[in-house]
């Protein structure tokens, strides 16, 4: 479902991605993590298309973006890490609008039941400025499944949430990836990716560090102990802040 | 596709009016929006109302070049083209960041994952554009009303104000969009601002030959008066190759110089051709710009979020480096004292004694010169006017720069409240760094406009003795007013919250404007009450000591007692408004 074939990108001289390729398959939730500065954002822009790669091919739903972008993009939802909304539409008008980007015919019809499903049915007449933030979470939800996405993309998705909130965020990716998307989630929270996520993908300074399914990657990194992925992090990424010890303070 | 951002654009017009016209429930916007409608009725609509429709047809049919000096029209659009020359070589020459289009956070999160093209995408940003560019042609036109004598009627002015405006900002584009392709053709911004400077230096000095050997200097009959300055200056623009060079920026500045509706459409036809050329120009240009975009977006926004929660200090480039301190801070003595050293590094190392040292002898070296030299009287005397004028102006105006200042305070009212000072001592610290600055720049000012004004018309009667004391005095006096009228938008924020702009008010409008009219109104007012105690025991005492030891023994104690009253009204406001800031709740008193 998402294929990245050799992509690199490069800005002049500096490579902020070198040579990755991977694969997520429907009712896969792959991890992307690594450090500030691995490259995860420039991965993420470049497979949703925001910006070109240097090299390499990347193919969502077997459209390759480069070609089709228009069509690639349609079986896409990226999700930022804060919710950008616009200010002057209504919640009902973010999803009359991003129906009539994506061409969605019936929106109005799906939009009820999504509302009503992110307990929103009642918000429907509101601005962004009178929605909490884990409303405004939802509601960016709610805009990217009304065109019922294959490819999922999420950056960061807990980002300022509260408990409620985390548990809803969890149960929607889980939900997702049961009914067959394809998605990759990005963030620095290594508890959440090993609740959530079926394979993982360590970056470091834009390179692949280690791949594959969740068992996969820790058999690689241990010698037969039982590995949290936080350990296993700091073993690919070869870091040693988890074994620093802490500052002396005055 | 374009459906959709058509709908995006009219949706929220319209739901920004509608909340803004739901906001006039509360009494601070509608009284707001009551005095700017009549500030905008009184100074720009009034005549057009009255006047009416006819008036505007009368104009329309009987406007012609006669409304100008004969044959001047063609002349000024030469000017005009001369000045977009200029704007458009800057656009080649200054900016050195990546091609880059200007959206919003949120345009960014749904656009450009979503299935459009990245001409769309650029359509979009240019239709959205287009909103900003006609409601600046409305204001503009309102502004220079005006300049009716051009010739042509307001519609026509505006439509011409379209036209430039749009194909400058396709040119910026364009030009953004090809210095990208230059840069990844291997061309740095440096190299890039050589050949673009060099080409320019090659057409002014190619110019400057031909006009030397083409083209008689000015004579004193040329130079006699504006007119024929004009002309003379009109026809050298005018003369090839100058006239060539100018001629495709002349294309876009004549409908707007279009003395009558034939001219009008008839120069707007190739002004058309060199928007729709620009227009072809930028979505043919394969420029990688989204991801400029996305950074452009993001800083936008930081910096709206930062004025909305009145940091304006935050909208500014990061410090790359730590700056020095101005003076080494002790441990223990005066607050306010640690509040302007943090302020003083802030500023940076501008805002330090020996600058003001250096300004001070720059224009004692002034005035040597210009009493060595014999500096003519009227410019000397027309310098003193014009500087003690802004000097007054500045006074007013000021204190109303700083109001960020406030704003600064209640966005860090948590952490003020949470230091081990009394209220006084809070206030002082936010006040004291402002009443450094302007009362230095005041300083200055006076320094250069006083030694003239025994030059003037009216001020040739004063004795330089008076003059050298009155400034002395004025000086004195500037601080603790300065402190004052500072005091006044602190104790309106401490006393009136809700009416006072600060990161609650979203947006601006009419409104929001009339609200500053009010409260400017409002500070004009309690500034004369807070000047009338120490006005009238100056001028008592200046009475007095005139009777006893003369002019000039009157003018120090007048000013001295002037200034003691001021400051002790000064030092009184500051206490009072730190009870005030002491017992204040910020949650209760904002409107939710």
């Amino acid at each position: 479902m998402i294929e990245v074939t050799g992509l690199t990108k490069r800005y002049g001289e500096f490579t902020a991605v070198h040579d990755l390729s991977f694969n997520v398959q429907p009712g896969e939730v792959m991890g992307l993590v690594g450090p500030n500065g691995a490259g995860k954002t420039t991965t993420l822009r470049c497979i949703t298309g925001i910006i070109p790669p240097t090299e390499g091919k990347t193919h969502l739903g077997g459209i390759e973006v480069a070609a089709d972008p228009v069509a690639a993009k349609r079986q896409l939802a990226f999700f930022p890490d804060e919710p950008r909304l616009f200010e002057y539409l209504t919640v009902w008008q973010h999803l009359n609008f991003v129906a009539r980007l994506y061409g969605v015919t019936d929106w109005a019809e799906r939009a009820g039941p999504i509302l009503a499903d992110l307990e929103m049915a009642d918000k429907k007449e509101l601005l962004p400025g009178e929605l909490s933030r884990g409303m405004k979470q939802k509601l960016t939800i709610a805009c990217g499944l009304i065109h019922r996405p294959k490819v999922i993309i999420f950056d960061e998705p807990l980002t300022g949430l509260d408990p409620g909130g985390i548990r809803r965020m969890k149960d929607v990716m889980k939900r997702l990836a049961r009914d067959g998307a394809a998605i990759i989630l990005s963030s620095h929270l290594l508890s959440l990716l090993e609740e959530v996520c079926t394979h993982v993908l360590i970056l470091k300074d834009g390179g692949k560090m280690a791949d594959g399914t969740m068992a996969e990657v820790r058999n690689r990194f241990s010698n037969g102990e039982n590995l949290s992925l936080e350990d296993v992090f700091f073993r690919a990424t070869g870091d040693t802040e988890n074994s620093a010890p802490p500052p002396v303070l005055p | 596709m374009t459906s959709a951002f058509l709908y995006l654009q009219f949706t929220s017009l319209k739901n920004r009016l509608l909340e803004r016209i739901k906001r006039l429930k509360q009494p601070k916007y509608l009284f707001g929006a009551i005095v700017g409608a009549a500030y905008f009725y009184f100074f720009f609509f009034r005549k057009v109302i009255r006047g009416g429709l006819s008036e505007v047809a009368h104009h329309h049919a009987t406007a012609t070049t006669a409304d100008l000096p004969s044959g001047l029209g063609p002349y000024l659009t030469s000017f005009g083209a001369l000045i977009l020359f200029v704007v458009v070589a800057f656009a080649w020459i200054i900016p050195s960041g990546r091609a880059s289009l200007q959206f919003t956070e949120a345009e960014v999160a749904f656009l450009f994952p979503a299935p459009i093209t990245r001409k769309r995408l650029i359509n979009f940003k240019l239709l959205r554009s287009q909103f900003a560019i006609l409601v600046s042609a409305f204001f503009i036109i309102l502004v220079v009303r005006r300049m009716s004598f051009l010739g042509g009627n307001p519609l026509m002015h505006a439509v011409g104000w379209w036209v430039i405006l749009s194909t400058l900002s396709l040119h910026f584009t364009a030009a953004s969009f090809t210095r990208e392709q230059l840069l990844s053709l291997g061309l740095h911004p440096n190299r890039r601002r050589i050949l673009a400077v060099s080409f320019l230096a090659v057409v002014i000095c190619g110019s400057i030959w031909w006009l030397r050997s083409h083209v008689a200097p000015p004579s004193n009959a040329d130079l006699a008066g504006p007119e024929t300055i004009v002309r003379y200056f009109g026809n050298v623009l005018q003369s090839p190759p100058i006239g060539w060079i100018l001629a495709p920026f002349a294309l876009v500045i004549r409908p707007y110089f279009a003395a009558d509706l034939a001219a009008f459409l008839t120069a707007l036809i190739p002004a058309f051709a060199v928007m729709a050329a620009h227009y072809w120009w930028v979505t043919r240009a394969d420029v990688s710009f989204e991801e400029a975009s996305i950074d452009r977006a993001r800083k936008q926004a930081e910096r709206i979020t930062a004025v909305r929660s009145g940091n304006w200090q935050a909208t500014r480039d990061r410090p790359k480096q730590s700056r020095p301190a101005p003076f080494p801070l002790a441990a223990r003595g005066w607050v306010a004292v640690a509040f302007l050293w943090k302020n003083l590094i802030a500023l940076g190392p501008f805002f330090r004694v020996r600058t003001w040292l250096l300004f001070a002898t720059a224009i004692v070296g002034f005035h040597v010169w210009a009493q060595t030299t014999s500096l003519d009287h009227k410019i000397y005397a027309a310098i003193s006017v014009v500087t003690l004028g802004a000097g007054a102006w500045l006074l007013v105006v000021g204190p109303m720069f700083m109001r960020h200042n406030v704003r600064l305070m209640i966005s860090h009212f948590d952490l003020l409240k949470g230091y081990p000072l009394r209220g006084w001592q809070v206030l002082s610290g936010s006040l004291i760094s402002p009443i450094v600055i302007l009362a230095a720049i005041e300083w200055l000012i006076l320094l250069l406009g006083a030694p003239g004004i025994g030059m003037t018309g009216r001020g040739a009667a004063l004795a330089t003795g008076i003059v050298g004391f009155g400034s002395l005095g004025i000086a004195l006096i500037l601080p603790p007013l300065t402190g004052l009228m500072l005091s006044i938008p602190f104790a309106a924020t401490l006393y009136f919250p809700a009416w006072i702009d600060n990161s609650a008010s979203r947006g601006g409008g009419i409104e929001v404007m009339g609200q500053r009219l009010i409260f400017f109104a409002a500070y004009i007012v309690v500034l004369l009450i807070a000047l009338l105690p120490a006005a009238l025991c100056g001028a008592l005492a200046a009475f007095i000591v005139h009777w006893l030891a003369g002019i000039i023994s009157a003018v120090i104690v007048s000013t001295v007692v002037g200034s003691i009253i001021l400051g002790a009204e000064f030092a009184a406001l500051v206490w009072w408004l730190g009870e005030r800031f002491e017992q204040f709740d910020l949650s209760s008193e904002l409107p939710r």
